[in-house]
């Protein structure tokens, strides 16, 4: 790819919630639940706590020149404002130059896939500079403690990645959207329709989205291993977005690949929404399951719905 | 795949001791949430060979005799 990553950094909150603990108080069956979902811990922001205010901590972690940072992407569906743009809040607070692009992309689980195509089109633009790719959500907010199905996967996070020019040759992006799932993860009366006595609430319909994922997915990332000329035991990795361990076992299972290859961590954070792909990269990187050339296969799913899968090389 | 198996299917996947017929439905059938959907979903899949995933109906299916008509429709049972 033209962009590739050089630098990632996270941000979990203190507030650790253990899911055996939290399904014992409500009564739940939490050895069928885990089972399920394999989820075992879930971090949630603290009130005072945003997604804004956790994608500066991550930032601040990354060790970067700011005067390097010509781009920064921040994926965010917990944004703090609607306006201005969360991103020029950030390039105040972070003080990185002015002269410097900077944006929002309002998008989940696919949304770091999003932000790494942007960023290898800003770099193949203007290959001087670096670009700070930000994600951050903070969806337990908006989660009703009583829904089983939302409040023992969804958890907060941010991650910081830093994209830097890569000699190496384009690397293809593959996408896919179909906005009739869009009620099927939803956030209703987030928008400017929101309603006075109404508090924003996510629902989210477990068996269409992981329908969507085993219909559309497997296909999608079919598709780019053809077009990339790979075959898969080229792939070092197969990084996809920590939905679930059920999602999981099945694209594993559709896809015919090795379990060995398919990096898990949803049972230590569960599901950070568009920042786990960064997060497994950083543990990957950080345990030296990897090294310089490898070949990850990354793939983010849901929200929207939508999916997005790339290949990255070390 | 037989009428039978798919009960036994059903069954094994709620892990209920429920008798599944065509009757049964996530209304009468007390372990048939949202997980044990996802349960049935993922292993129709694997004994039917990834021949079911494109069935996106399935996943609305909250009977039996739902789950047994997409199936039957797509020649995937006898």
């Amino acid at each position: 790819m033209i962009g590739t990553i050089s630098s990632i950094c996270q941000y979990l909150p203190k507030n650790r919630i253990s899911i055996k603990k939290f399904c014992l108080e409500k009564n739940w069956d939490y050895k069928k639940l885990i089972d399920k979902t394999g989820i075992k811990f879930i971090y949630k922001s603290k009130h005072d706590e945003s997604a804004l205010s956790m994608a500066i901590t991550a930032a601040k972690k990354l060790k970067v020149k700011k005067n390097d940072i010509n781009a920064l992407i921040y994926v965010t569906q917990s944004p703090e404002f609607h306006l201005p743009t969360n991103a020029c809040v950030i390039q105040d607070k972070l003080n990185l130059n002015k002269n410097i692009i900077a944006f929002d992309v309002n998008q989940g689980c696919s949304g770091f896939i999003y932000g790494l195509f942007l960023a290898q089109q800003i770099i193949k633009n203007n290959s001087k500079g670096k670009v700070l790719l930000l994600c951050s959500d903070t969806y337990t907010k908006n989660i009703n403690i009583n829904n089983k199905s939302c409040s023992t996967i969804f958890s907060d996070a941010a991650s910081a990645s830093l994209i830097s020019k890569y000699k190496k040759k384009n690397s293809n992006f593959l996408f896919y959207t179909d906005g009739s799932g869009a009620k099927d993860l939803i956030l209703n009366y987030s928008g400017f329709n929101y309603k006075k006595d109404l508090s924003p609430e996510l629902f989210m319909n477990g068996r269409k989205v992981l329908s969507f994922t085993m219909n559309v997915v497997p296909d999608l990332i079919k598709k780019l291993i053809k077009k990339e000329k790979i075959e898969i035991n080229k792939i070092k990795y197969f990084i996809f977005h920590q939905a679930s361990k059920i999602v999981i076992d099945n694209l594993t299972r559709i896809l015919n690949i090795p379990t060995k290859k398919v990096y898990r961590n949803y049972s230590k954070y569960g599901n950070t929404v568009s920042s786990t792909i960064p997060i497994c990269l950083n543990e990957l990187i950080k345990k030296k399951l990897v090294k310089k050339g490898d070949k990850i296969l990354l793939c983010g799913f849901g929200v929207g719905l939508s999916a997005g899968t790339t290949i990255m090389e070390v | 795949m037989n009428q039978k198996d798919l009960f036994k299917i059903i069954k094994n996947c709620l892990k209920t001791n429920e008798t599944i017929n065509m009757k049964s439905s996530t209304r009468n059938v007390e372990e048939w949430d949202s997980l044990g959907q996802l349960a049935i979903l993922t292993t129709l899949d694997k004994k039917l060979k990834n021949k079911t995933a494109k069935l996106t109906k399935l996943a609305d299916a909250e009977t039996v005799k739902a789950i047994h008509d997409i199936l039957k429709k797509a020649k995937l049972i006898v």
